[in-house]
């Protein structure tokens, strides 16, 4: 009997996953609709604070490494990761200029005109935060698919990346319908280099200290 | 009737059998003989600048491979040129490509021969890193580096070194050109997929290269914007452009010189003989250097326009001898065959002493120029004397009346030039001490590199993005102690701690290469160290360079002036005449030196051979002018009737065939041609024109006499 009960236990822990339903494909309509309304959403966004949790899945190694933090965002060019672990890091992009400070490290400048928005990973994050729909298509191969009130939009780079989608090798982000709240976004830097963001707390148009996307000069 | 005067000697049998020898070993030798394009082989190779820089250079140029570095702002990054590299792969003429830093071998070799290098207490920390705790203790820490701000840069070079041994060999704070290497713009190293034999071959993997890079990397952004170098690019361009250097420094001497003959003899089939002649002397000097060398510098083409400005002399000379009216005196022929053939023979000795230079270069163009111009001596007197005794030509009537005014003015107004040549004299002792001061020769070895060609341009744009190197990190080090100390590390056990800490083998794969090549360097495998400091070998080189042509230039020029001297004895065996011939040299030096001086020009070291041509040149006029004096009894009108307008025209075709060569794209051989004018110049002004007017026993010309 107890047997049996270890078997069944076994097929359902390996049957399970493949009756959960897979997101369902978003039609040619909806994804225009959805297009709309989360670009209604971004255009009303003037800034965005959230909590994150970075995960780097990087190839070649046994675990992924995580990091916590908050986001910053201001419409149109600015963005802030400061972690609290490791604490004292951050990354930061200003209009065309981007900087790093990582832990016991001199702050590393960067100017995205010259060296192109690959340059920054924080210049990617902000392209999606400031970037609507209409740039999305600019850049990417958009597909989306949805399951129950989460909404997944991919992003695929054209065959001939821009300088917004250079660099990325895909981007899945996921949105909390019908608010349109970020839950998650994964970004492939390669095969098997990814950045997966979780969001948590998210507020859009939260009062931000204009201080905090200064780049401390050198 | 049998002819009762005496015949010329023409050499009847000997061109007949020497002609076709030349033609068919010529051919052979201009389908066999290999152009070097390198630098450095001209070199003395026994310099321990040149050694250390040909150390230098053989990591970072590769023998097969082209190095494709994209131009500042068009880099599109590691991962990038890595997928494009994949995708090179097996493109026609292209067996594989990688993504690098541009140094040959990999950078585990390069960190590898820093630590080899490093001094000894930093040696031995490394060493200490290596055991498994501090292996498991540094791996530990850097997945805590990783963590936080997300940095493609840092997790690069902390992929390639997971240990960071990097900041063992230049600890922080400071330069860190370890972690700066890691994140120069890469390159790419693209290798053929078969033997690069010929200079064909070189140029067409380059196209091929050049073709798949443009048709894979066109969807990438930024799109790179791709130099290639490395050996291949190099020799492809400079072939290429020598080539272009050679068709057009012979078109130009040929055409120039030919016209410059036609306008003043309008004789067209002696010149198509002349010009044969001068092939044929120049294959000669092809086949000798195709015998002695196999391979030959391409600075050395610039000896075919010597040959063809000096040897148009010879030529001259004799077409002259043939072209005056009426029965030819065999005395004569024999008199200028003489001067001709001292004239070479002292033209080829002055450039022979140089095959005794320290300078592999110049014993090519000693020995090249040396038996071309006895070649065109030879070809002269007997392939073209035969021709023209068999076809007299005939002088315009223009000619013998204007080279008379000419003289008449000159012997006129000889109280002016001897003036003149005073005056020289003079402002060369006023002026001794800016004279003195001015660089006449530069020692910079840049300039000889024809450095806006592509592959140099990509050499420079590579050497520009490597990181600058502290001086303490490589003089402080004792490699050989440093390789007796080494404690070999297990890489098996090694590779095993990085797994248990959850690095997989693309995680500790730079590390063990390290670890390899150092052990493999303690164990007397290959050699890591060694001075790899190319600026300050270059630095070196200059003043090594400087030091041994400074010495060679003392050295042969004793040697050159008593071979002169002896040379001049032969021929006058008179003391007042070889003197005179030395004022002429004399006066010649210090026209050029004012000239140099006055055009701000220096010598490099492949001009400063214009100085035993300018040598030759001026002994070569100041021996016809003053045998033909002599023979005169001093009389310049009768000696300018044979000579005034042949030296002339010679001087004219010298300076044109010397002019060519400002004509490449090489540097070295336009300042060369720039030189070799102004030599040229000094030559004519004082072989010419002061010589006679310093000869002692010149006969008084009044202003109303009548021609004889």
């Amino acid at each position: 009997m107890d047997f049996v009960r270890v078997l069944l236990c076994i097929a359902l822990a390996v049957i399970a996953p493949a009756l959960r339903a897979d997101p369902q494909p978003v039609s040619a309509a909806d994804l225009a609709r959805y297009d709309q309304g989360f670009s209604a959403v971004q255009q009303a966004t003037h800034s965005y604070r959230a909590d994150i949790t970075q995960m780097l899945h990087l190839q070649g190694l046994a675990k992924p490494i995580t990091s916590t933090g908050t986001l910053y965002y201001e419409s149109p060019d600015k963005l802030l990761v400061r972690f609290s672990q490791p604490a004292g890091e951050w990354m930061l992009v200003n209009g065309s200029q981007a900087a790093i400070q990582k832990a016991g490290r001199p702050i590393e400048r960067r100017d995205l005109a010259a060296q192109g928005r690959a340059a920054s990973h924080a210049a990617s994050l902000l392209d999606f935060f400031h970037a609507d729909p209409t740039r999305w298509h600019h850049d990417f191969d958009v597909s989306m698919s949805r399951d129950g009130d989460r909404l997944f939009v991919h992003l695929k780079p054209w065959m001939t990346p821009t300088a917004t989608s250079q660099g990325v090798e895909q981007i899945v982000t996921t949105l909390l319908l019908p608010r349109y709240d970020i839950v998650r976004m994964m970004i492939t830097i390669n095969a098997g280099n990814s950045v997966d963001y979780q969001f948590a707390h998210g507020q859009r148009n939260a009062a931000l200290d204009p201080a905090l996307f200064t780049i401390p000069p050198p | 009737m049998a002819d009762a005067r005496p015949q010329l000697d023409l050499g009847r049998l000997v061109p007949l059998l020497v002609i076709p020898g030349v033609l068919v070993l010529g051919a052979w030798s201009l389908a066999t003989l290999r152009f070097q394009t390198e630098l450095l082989p001209l070199f003395p190779p026994g310099l321990a600048s040149v050694q250390t820089l040909k150390k230098a250079q053989a990591s970072m140029i590769s023998e097969r491979q082209i190095i494709a570095v994209a131009k500042p702002g068009t880099n599109p990054g590691w991962q990038a040129l890595a997928k494009l590299a994949d995708k090179l792969h097996g493109q026609p003429g292209i067996a594989s490509a990688e993504v690098g830093m541009g140094a040959k071998g990999s950078p585990a070799e390069w960190l590898a021969g820093m630590i080899a290098a490093l001094p000894a207490p930093r040696f031995a920390e490394i060493q200490k890193a290596l055991t498994p705790a501090q292996v498991d203790s540094r791996l530990q820490d850097t997945l805590g580096s990783m963590s936080g701000a997300v940095d493609e840069n840092e997790m690069a070079r902390l992929h390639f070194d997971p240990l960071r041994l990097n900041e063992i060999i230049f600890p922080p704070p400071g330069v860190n050109p370890l972690a700066e290497s890691l994140s120069v713009p890469p390159v790419l190293t693209i290798e053929p997929d078969q033997a690069l034999k010929t200079f064909a071959d070189d140029q067409q993997f380059v196209a091929q290269a050049r073709a798949a890079l443009a048709a894979e990397s066109a969807d990438l952004s930024p799109r790179p914007d791709f130099l290639l170098g490395g050996q291949p690019a190099i020799t492809a361009d400079i072939s290429s452009h020598m080539k272009r250097d050679i068709v057009i420094m012979l078109v130009f001497t040929l055409t120039l010189t030919s016209l410059a003959f036609w306008l003043t003899y309008r004789s067209l089939m002696p010149l198509v003989w002349i010009v044969v002649a001068q092939i044929l002397a120049v294959l000669s000097a092809v086949v000798v250097a195709r015998l002695v060398f196999v391979e030959i510098n391409v600075v050395s083409i610039g000896f075919s326009s010597i040959l063809i400005g000096v040897g148009m002399d010879y030529c001259i000379l004799v077409y002259h001898f043939f072209a005056q009216p009426g029965e030819l005196d065999p005395h004569e022929w024999r008199e200028l065959r003489h001067a001709i053939w001292l004239s070479s023979v002292t033209t080829a000795a002055t450039f022979g002493i140089l095959f005794f230079s320290s300078f592999p270069g110049l014993r090519q163009l000693a020995v090249l120029v040396a038996v071309g111009l006895i070649a065109m001596a030879f070809f002269a007197t007997t392939f073209l004397a035969r021709l023209l005794a068999r076809r007299r030509p005939r002088a315009p009537r223009w000619l013998m009346p204007a080279s008379e005014r000419c003289a008449r003015f000159l012997s006129r107004h000889r109280l002016a030039f001897r003036l003149f040549a005073a005056a020289v004299v003079l402002t060369v002792l006023v002026f001794a001490r800016p004279l003195s001061q001015f660089g006449y020769y530069d020692s910079s070895v840049e300039q000889l590199e024809p450095s806006e060609l592509e592959p140099f341009q990509a050499q420079k744009l590579l050497q520009s993005q490597a990181p600058e190197i502290p001086a303490d990190d490589f003089t402080g080090g004792d490699a050989g102690a440093n390789r007796r100390d080494w404690q070999p590390v297990d890489v098996a056990a090694l590779k095993a701690t990085f797994t248990l800490a959850g690095f997989d083998d693309t995680w500790s794969g730079g590390t063990t290469q390290v670890v390899d090549a150092l052990n493999r360097w303690h164990a007397g495998a290959i050699e890591l160290a060694g001075p790899t400091r190319m600026s300050d070998a270059w630095l070196q080189l200059r003043e090594d360079l400087n030091r041994t042509a400074v010495s060679d230039f003392k050295r042969l020029s004793l040697v050159m002036s008593a071979i002169v001297l002896g040379l001049c004895f032969v021929a006058h065996r008179k003391t007042r005449l070889v003197a005179l011939n030395f004022a002429a040299l004399v006066l010649a030096l210090m026209l050029f030196a004012l000239m140099l001086y006055v055009t701000d020009t220096s010598m490099t070291l492949l001009s400063l051979l214009c100085i035993p041509l300018m040598i030759g040149l001026v002994i070569d006029y100041s021996l016809h002018i003053l045998l033909a004096l002599e023979h005169a009894h001093g009389d310049l009108v009768e000696a300018a009737r044979h000579l005034a307008v042949p030296v002339l025209l010679t001087g004219v075709a010298s300076i044109i065939g010397f002019a060519a060569p400002m004509f490449s794209s090489q540097p070295s051989l336009q300042n060369f041609g720039n030189v070799m004018d102004l030599g040229t110049v000094a030559a004519v002004i004082s072989g010419l024109v002061l010589l006679p007017a310093l000869y002692g026993k010149l006969k008084h010309v009044h202003r109303n006499e009548a021609k004889p």
